[in-house]
């Protein structure tokens, strides 16, 4: 082997010494990357499953509000149609009482004309016979006319009246709507803090670089509260726009149950034994189970009044 | 006789106070959550309790528990007025031992046909 030949070999081995040495310092470094990498995807799926969570909240935020509008809507075109009815009954009232001034014009007028007859009757020194009969007849055409005219009158406004009332308290019902939409709002308010809450924890946390607690952070949050802040404290039920929309079947479907549940007669069954002295109707003897006392995905159902009377008894 | 209604919302009790009026009844208190209405029924006599479900504070539910709970007050006809209409949310109120249920919203025919049920299941004539 010739000297240089074992120069540029020395070269080439001094070349891979300096390899590994540099391998040496930068396997540390790469462990670094490795551990960073292996601390940071727990943060990076939170933040996907989180993403992907809030996205699939946004839409039932939209289709809530969207329905508090459909619920606001139809309560409103209830209360205009009431209204309009209204009007028509004020109208009907009017005239009425326009009616009623007549006829008291014209039985102001009788009465006049009676004496208009009687006065001439006594000027002329006619007979007695013959004037009797006829005061008589004009006496008791006025005594019928008065009678039915106002009667007639009377009963009229007075069923307007009562319509009038009853339009009333179908208003006030209807005005239950405020408290659903408000049910409504609290809870897409409720849905939007929460979504809100968990993306700046996530960005602190993140910033923070405190892995070990995002990662186990997840558990802090929780859906199930029901209760925000609004003008008031306002609790609310999530699904309270299903009684709008369902608002003429879910009392049907209430009454149905509690109806099936008396005739089942075994609310003590679904109760513990210590609770049975229950002040409501129901028939303690029965051992037969409460089909409601089963726990089956039916248990998000609604329920009408009906339903609800037959667990309870009309 | 003379009730109690508990709501959060002002709307709410106005509109079951009115439903009363309408059926003769003007002696009635307001409360605005379950512990704003124990506290009223550990100070006055009521005869009959309206309760919402959903309350800040202490729910319809809760209320209803505590009354039951209470040998003074455990008898005192309750009736749930709520959102609620789920299944298991009835079972919930029959657990509680409430006296009757409806769901809003409700007619003031049910209203009436529900208090009426309730009065002659524990004994009083009805409305």
């Amino acid at each position: 082997m010739r000297e240089k030949d074992i120069t540029i070999l020395l070269k080439k081995a001094e070349e891979l010494k300096a390899l590994f040495v540099l391998g040496q310092r930068v396997i540390p470094f790469l462990e670094e990357i490795f551990v960073f990498v292996s601390e940071i995807k727990p943060i990076l799926d939170e933040i996907n499953v989180s993403i992907a969570d809030n996205l699939k909240k946004m839409p039932n935020a939209s289709k809530q509000l969207s329905k508090v509008t459909e619920a606001t809507e139809l309560a409103t075109t209830e209360i205009m149609d009431i209204v309009e009815a209204l009007v028509d009954k004020a109208d009907s009232i009017s005239e009425s009482l326009s009616e009623i001034k007549q006829n008291n014009i014209n039985q102001s007028s009788e009465p006049l004309k009676l004496l208009e007859i009687i006065f001439k009757a006594i000027q002329k020194e006619s007979d007695q016979k013959v004037l009797l009969p006829k005061i008589a007849k004009s006496i008791q055409q006025l005594r019928k006319s008065n009678e039915i005219r106002s009667e007639e009158n009377t009963r009229k406004i007075e069923n307007v009246l009562q319509s009038i009332r009853e339009d009333s308290s179908s208003i006030m019902m209807s005005l239950q709507v405020q408290d659903i939409t408000t049910q409504q709002i609290a809870a897409v308010n409720h849905l939007l803090e929460t979504i809100q809450d968990k993306l700046s924890r996530i960005l602190s946390q993140f910033q923070e670089a405190d892995v070990d607690s995002l990662v186990d952070g997840d558990n802090l949050y929780h859906e199930n509260i029901n209760i925000t802040k609004l003008h008031r404290s306002i609790a609310f039920d999530p699904e309270a726009v299903d009684a709008i929309s369902f608002k003429e079947s879910r009392q049907d479907l209430v009454d149905d149950l509690l109806r099936e549940h008396n005739k089942a007669n075994d609310i003590t069954k679904t109760l513990n034994k210590n609770e049975s002295d229950i002040p409501f109707n129901t028939n303690k003897n029965s051992l037969k189970q409460s089909k409601i006392t089963e726990q089956t995905d039916d248990s998000l159902e609604t329920f009408s009044q009906e339903d609800i009377d037959a667990m309870f008894g009309k | 006789m003379k009730f109690l209604v508990v709501d959060d919302s002002p709307t709410m009790r106005r509109i079951v106070i009115n439903a009363l009026a309408s059926f003769g009844f003007k002696e009635v208190s307001e409360a605005a959550d379950g512990q704003e209405a124990l506290a009223k029924l550990a100070s006055e006599n009521f005869d009959f309790i309206i309760t919402d479900w959903n309350m800040p504070n202490m729910s319809g539910l809760e209320l209803t528990l505590a009354i039951r709970e209470d040998p003074s007050m455990k008898h005192l006809p309750i009736l749930m007025v709520t959102t609620r209409g789920l299944k298991q949310d009835i079972v919930e109120a029959l657990k509680a031992k409430v006296n009757n249920y409806v769901v809003k919203p409700f007619t003031p025919q049910v209203l009436r046909e529900k208090m009426d049920a309730v009065l002659k299941s524990i004994g009083k004539s009805g409305l």
